[in-house]
């Protein structure tokens, strides 16, 4: 076995049990008893278990999240926007369906506060919300979409595929896992821009300002 | 033909989105003269021409401001 294909393991092994039990519940000797091997061996890669701790949220950044949402961005075939969120969600929602340690990961890290989340947050997610804004934001000028902060919809996108993940995959609710990965993604997507347009906020607006004044009258007489 | 796409003050993955789209709406041969303010520009335009095949013509640096120019394959 090669050096960087033990790194690899331990790097595994790691996430696994920080994603169970976090990282300042996980001992170096954890990892090592997991492994069948020494302490001192996984010292030898990562003097510190920060720097393993680094190492992990490094792949998670990298490897999974940014490479593969440069598949979905970069070489698009169309930018029609209900097939690109359709396709961000299903990115969303496979990847923590494929491997929950990463989401149990990211959730470990906010509830301890760690500084390497940020990172993630900034380099990573924040260039994808800041790209679903872009596409708001021009659907605004095209009067296509409800006016509004176009960041503020963009993170409500996100921030519903997460906690549509969470549901499906770490409170294990039947209700939000019962149906296909393809299914929840296409429905989330299309429910956000239904939100969107213009027409059926109108609408909607229209609606409430008729009730209210009927309530109004009827209170009056 | 040569268009001009100016990015400045997008950031990542937008100015890579928006070459995408404009080179969809050119014909072969026809050249994109892309101006971006993105760091990340200077790794991913060049990886994005290889990839899908257009030719990368040129690619400068001035000041923080990237300029490319990328000619569509046919």
């Amino acid at each position: 076995m090669t050096a960087d294909q033990r790194r690899q393991i331990i790097v595994q092994t790691a996430m696994k049990l920080f994603s169970r039990q976090g990282f300042r519940g996980t001992r170096v000797k954890d990892i090592a008893d997991r492994m069948g091997t020494s302490d001192a061996l996984i010292f030898q890669h990562f003097p510190t278990k920060r720097e393993l701790y680094d190492a992990i949220l490094d792949e998670i950044s990298t490897r999974r999240h940014f490479k593969d949402v440069e598949e979905v961005l970069y070489y698009a075939p169309s930018y029609d926007l209900e097939d690109v969120l359709i396709r961000l969600s299903l990115w969303f929602l496979r990847q923590d369906a494929d491997e929950e340690a990463i989401l149990r990961t990211v959730l470990y890290a906010a509830l301890e506060r760690d500084d390497l989340l940020d990172e993630l947050v900034d380099e990573h997610y924040s260039r994808i919300v800041g790209y679903v804004a872009y596409e708001v934001e021009e659907g605004q000028k095209a009067g296509r979409f409800r006016p509004g902060q176009p960041a503020t919809y963009a993170r409500d996108f996100f921030a519903g595929l997460f906690g549509l993940a969470v549901m499906r995959h770490i409170v294990r609710d039947s209700g939000y896992g019962g149906e296909e990965v393809e299914v929840a993604a296409r429905n989330h997507a299309q429910l956000f821009l239904r939100g969107l347009s213009k027409d059926d906020f109108l609408s909607a607006r229209k609606s409430v300002l008729t009730h209210t004044k009927r309530a109004k009258q009827m209170k009056k007489g | 033909m040569e268009k001009t796409l100016d990015c400045t003050g997008l950031a990542c993955p937008l100015p890579v989105v928006r070459t995408n789209q404009a080179m969809k709406e050119l014909a072969a041969g026809d050249r994109l003269r892309l101006i971006s303010t993105d760091r990340g520009s200077a790794n991913d335009i060049p990886s994005w021409a290889k990839r899908t095949g257009h030719a990368l013509v040129s690619a400068q640096e001035d000041g923080g401001k990237f300029v490319f120019v990328l000619e569509k394959a046919g």
